[in-house]
């Protein structure tokens, strides 16, 4: 018998690797790398990227 | 060169008087409904997050803290990112109970007015700096722009015309329980102004001031040093403390509830807000940098906050100076506008008609509601510009909104419990919240009123004030709610909500009480909201329900209760909506020990399907799949809870009876349409445990039907006693009750087509007989009339013959009538039972039996006690001898006897009939009282003759078994006797 597996929700993930990256040591280490002022927005739109492709691919699967 | 004040004013009046037409055209219809009602617009709402202190002070707070600033959007911004799991429970249960505010909220859950009066209390205490900020914003960014000394009363106007804007926008018509759809737009519009200014105001940065985005890098690149300093607050403790304030402000701060929750139109604009609101702040804080290197580029001589306007006043830009300055009306007003209306209805619902109803002052207050909600938001603004006035202020705008972020962190146990702690309480919240509310206000508040007062100075620990309050504070209350929690026990309606808030079920459980019809509650509302709006409110929970006023039971009042309560908490918050229905049915109200509302659960179950993963899931297919089964059996089922009241009235269960299941639910037994209510109460009543063939007439027809009941033992599930209860199943064997009367005739009219020749020769004996006896009379009278007839003479001979004529139609009357009771066609086993002999019968039988001229080969011996009465129908008795008598004729040899016997034993009939065959194969035991079986030659057996005999024994209470006798076969049956008088 075959079953269709649910869409993975990978909302936990997704904030998981937020706080890992605004959150953690790995803070400090890209706070000393002098790296552009924007870097920071650029991290986190690529947050809210995923975010959005997140909760698209969740409304595809209803 | 500075903007004139004049100017300034009439662009804000200007500028707040498009606001309120644009929410004029959304409320009144005029704008279309994909603009008014749309995730963008909802989104964009969610902007009122950024105020004043966004606005201007970001670019003060990045001054200082460097990029901590982004900390308060990045906080909100995990806060959408686990929306699934915070926002979308709390929404669901926003709508779900009607709740209008964060203090509802939790007045909700931790049962009450005490907690509804704290949460308000602290709330609004809590948010009077904020307000005060937004205050202090416009007036200096007014100070900035027109580079003039203010008047004084500056300020207390700006504070008039927005209490007049939020009368205007909230507080036109009393209205809190349905969606301000203009204000929602208007709010979206503010948020897109303030984006639209923001962003134009970097490009200005980036293009004019820096020629190119390459150069300001260059520029940058070539300050290391404030490079190093914008990143250093990275790795500080700072950092997450900001991360956490911003995180609870998300969602915990009045006017973000508000939008967010009580204003959401539909349930999925909170899936697009999930990724386009962070998405929203992260453009509005793209300028911010650019904005504080233009400021050092400048060298701007001014408050960092200001920067923004300080560079376009500058550089002669008065028309970018006045939109920066609209962007920054926008972020205050949206701000001050929102976060009033909802703290009016906070004190409306917790702290004014809570003491108006303890006073009984709450009679027909329902038209002064919007009087006194009007009366609330001007001392809120007034209240705001108090604090305006009492304060100094020399930290910036970020000090004052972090002030308010951390008031508002202190509802974070609360929330935790709320979403995840079934067993927090009311006073574990209280307490918790008392204790981190009080360190607040040591911590932060006392500083600012007391100038020289160092809070600091109590803590060993070197850090910032933030990180030290938000710690100290969210411990303390932490600390209080667990061990206040672990202390206390839960109320049986905290032990709901818990469950409500927890599972969404919303399902009450233990005692509870309603009143004791839809009038009943009728009343109890006129008392409160006066004659026209209980009306209008009934009316409203009649037709939401779809229940019949005069219907008055449980179930159904149950059910009004619920959606009185839900409509008045949206009106007037749970705490008083749950005291205004309880106070009035407490006293003469119906109290019962609630059993399983199955409907009320079905559907709750049904709503919330779409919300369920896993194993939740899994038992809900289930679920789902027994239903079906128990709906589509073919057997009718019925369960009543221990209160003795129907709460499953399945499908078949609606055709046998013609009764529909919605008439049915919650009625007791003896309620139901006759005959059922009658039949099923009596049987419920009984200690049978089954019933078979009842007979019943329904809508003229004739049913019969098996009953059968069993207790529902609840000791498997914990000593559940609100589960306990009975079912009882209902069998419809009127079909096969009419197939058995046909096969019963079908094998009679075998019998008597077997007996047929019997039959004949048994009455041409006697017609040859009368013939004989007719020809003798005919002779007689014939030598008579030639002798000398007389009238005596012939009377004589005549009279004689006569008699045996009479004789012999006797016996063929006698034959005739055996022969049609037996064949009898009509529904014989539909006659009553009498007592009948036993023995009389088992003769008539044998006698009928011999007719055949296969049975003279025999002989017969019937010997039954002469006073063996029986309870009987007398043709079907018959049917089980002739039958069973044949049955050992066909098997005896010529010459054999053919032995009926009886004997009484232990109350009970046994006959005995004997043949002397070859007995039966134990292989053909098992199956000789199956219909249609038969060892006899194909033609010779219907196979009919067993079965039927053995279903009739059965049906006087008795039973047919077979065994093998010394001789041959030896078939017994019993029957109960009948008691004697």
């Amino acid at each position: 018998m075959s079953r269709k597996l649910g869409r993975t929700d990978y909302t936990l993930l997704i904030f998981a690797l937020a706080v890992f990256l605004f959150n953690s040591p790995l803070n400090s280490w890209w706070s000393s790398l002098s790296l552009p002022w924007y870097m920071v927005f650029v991290l986190w739109a690529v947050i809210i990227v995923l975010v959005a492709w997140n909760q698209m691919r969740q409304e595809h699967g209803d | 060169m500075g903007i004139e004040l004049g100017w300034l004013f009439a662009i804000a009046l200007a500028y707040l008087a498009l606001l309120f037409v644009i929410a004029w055209c959304a409320d009144t219809g005029l704008l279309p409904e994909f603009i008014v009602s749309n995730p963008i617009v909802y989104s964009l709402s969610l902007g009122v997050y950024a105020t004043s202190w966004t606005y201007y002070g970001s670019v003060g707070l990045a001054d200082r803290s460097g990029l901590a600033f982004l900390t308060i959007y990045l906080g909100v911004t995990a806060a959408f990112m686990l929306g699934p799991y915070v926002l979308k429970p709390i929404l669901r249960l926003s709508i779900e109970h009607q709740i209008n505010s964060i203090a509802d909220l939790f007045a909700f859950r931790y049962g009450g007015r005490a907690t509804g009066f704290v949460v308000t209390l602290f709330m609004l205490v809590g948010t009077l700096p904020y307000i005060s900020l937004q205050i202090r914003a416009v007036t200096e960014s007014i100070q900035v722009l027109s580079r003039t000394e203010l008047p004084d009363l500056l300020a207390l106007t700006f504070c008039v015309v927005i209490t007049l804007f939020t009368i205007l926008f909230g507080a036109r018509h009393l209205t809190p329980r349905e969606k301000h759809k203009g204000l929602v737009l208007a709010i979206a519009f503010e948020s897109a102004v303030k984006l639209l200014a923001m962003v134009i105001a970097g490009l200005f940065v980036v293009t004019q001031i820096f020629d190119s985005p390459m150069a300001m890098n260059e520029w940058a690149k070539a300050q290391p040093e404030m490079l190093n300093e914008l990143y250093s607050s990275g790795d500080s403790g700072l950092w997450s403390t900001l991360l956490l304030l911003a995180f609870c402000a998300a969602f915990m701060l009045p006017r973000q509830f508000h939008m967010m929750f009580t204003e959401n139109q539909k349930p999925k604009f909170l899936r697009t807000a999930y990724w386009l609101f962070p998405l929203y702040l992260l453009l509005l804080n793209l300028p911010i940098i650019p904005i504080l290197f233009a400021g050092r580029h400048l060298s701007l001589s001014m408050q960092p906050d200001f920067y923004v306007l300080g560079m376009t006043t500058t550089l002669g830009h008065q028309w970018l100076a006045a939109l920066v300055f609209i962007g920054g009306l926008s972020a205050a007003s949206a701000m001050m506008i929102v976060t009033t209306l909802a703290l009016s209805s906070m004190c409306m619902n917790n702290l004014f008609l809570p003491a108006a109803l303890s006073a009984n002052q709450a009679k027909d207050f329902y038209s002064r509601l919007l009087w006194g909600r009007r009366a609330i938001i001007a001392i809120i603004i007034g209240a705001g510009y108090g604090f305006y006035i009492l304060i100094e202020l020399n930290d910036g705008l970020a000090s004052i909104g972090l002030i308010s972020f951390v008031a508002a962190a202190q509802l974070l146990p609360g929330m935790v419990g709320l979403l995840f702690w079934s067993r927090a309480t009311q006073r574990g919240f209280i307490a918790g919240l008392a204790g981190g509310a009080a360190l607040w206000f040591l911590i932060l508040i006392l500083p600012l009123l007391s100038p020289g007062y160092d809070s600091q100075s109590w803590f060993p620990v070197d850090t910032d004030i933030w990180t030290l309050s938000t710690f100290s504070t969210l411990s303390f209350n932490f600390a209080l709610f667990v061990i206040g929690s672990l202390i206390t026990r839960p109320s049986d309606k905290e032990q709901f909500a818990a469950l409500a808030s927890l599972e969404n079920t919303g399902l009450r459980t233990g005692g509870y009480t309603v009143g004791r019809s839809v009038a009943h509650y009728q009343y109890a509302l006129q008392q409160f909201l006066g004659n026209k709006v209980a009306t209008q409110e009934m009316q409203r929970a009649v037709q939401e329900t779809g229940i019949n006023i005069n219907d008055n039971r449980r179930s159904e009042l149950r059910a009004l209760h619920d959606r009185l309560e839900r409509n008045l908490t949206g009106l007037l918050g749970p705490a008083i909506a749950r005291e205004i229905l309880e106070r009035q049915v407490n006293n003469s109200g119906k109290t019962s020990n609630y059993s399983p509302d199955v409907r009320q659960l079905e559907r709750r179950l049904r709503d919330s399907r779409e919300q369920m993963r896993g194993l939740t899931k899994q038992l809900d297919d289930l679920r789902q799949y027994l239903q079906t089964v128990l709906k589509q059996l073919p057997l009718g089922v019925c369960s009543i809870t221990s209160e003795g009241r129907i709460n499953i009235w399945n499908s078949a269960m609606r055709s046998l009876t013609d009764i529909n299941d919605r008439d049915a639910y919650e009625k007791l037994l003896p309620e139901l349409v006759q005959p059922w209510g009658e039949l099923l109460n009596e049987f419920a009543l009984s200690d049978d445990n089954t019933r078979f063939r009842q007979r019943v007439s329904v809508a003229g027809r004739a049913a019969t039907i098996n009953l059968h009941k069993a207790n529902i033992d609840t000791t498997e599930q914990q000593n559940d006693t609100t589960l306990a209860g009975l079912v009882i199943l209902m069998e419809d064997q009127t079909n096969l009750h009419t197939l058995e009367s046909e096969l019963a005739h079908t094998e009679r009219l075998a019998s008597v087509g077997r007996l047929a020749a019997g039959v004949a020769h048994e009455i041409g004996n006697p017609l040859t007989g009368i013939a004989s006896i007719a020809q003798n009379i005919h002779y007689d009278i014939a030598d008579a009339l030639v002798d000398a007839p007389t009238e005596e003479l012939i009377q004589g001979l005549v009279g004689e013959q006569t008699d045996d004529i009479l004789s012999q139609v006797d016996r063929i009357n006698t034959i005739v009538r055996s022969l049609l009771a037996f064949s009898h066609a009509d529904s014989v086993d539909d006659s009553p039972h009498t007592h009948v002999n036993a023995a009389d019968i088992a003769h008539e039988a044998l006698r009928l039996v011999r007719l055949s001229p296969d049975t003279h080969r025999l002989t017969f011996k019937c010997s039954l006690p002469a006073n063996a009465m029986v309870n009987a129908n007398p043709n079907l008795l018959m049917q089980v001898f002739v039958n069973l008598i044949n049955n050992a004729c066909d098997a005896s040899p010529d010459g054999a006897t053919v032995e009926v016997e009886g004997s009484i034993n232990d109350g009970c009939l046994l006959v005995n009939t004997k043949d002397q065959g070859s007995g039966i194969d134990l292989a053909h035991r098992e199956n000789i009282f199956e219909p249609f079986y038969t060892t006899k030659p194909v033609g010779q057996g219907t196979g009919l003759g067993l079965s039927l005999a053995y279903s009739i024994v059965s049906k006087h209470g008795g039973r047919l078994r077979v065994a093998n006798s010394e001789t041959g076969t030896c078939m017994t049956f019993s029957l109960p006797l009948v008691t004697p008088e």
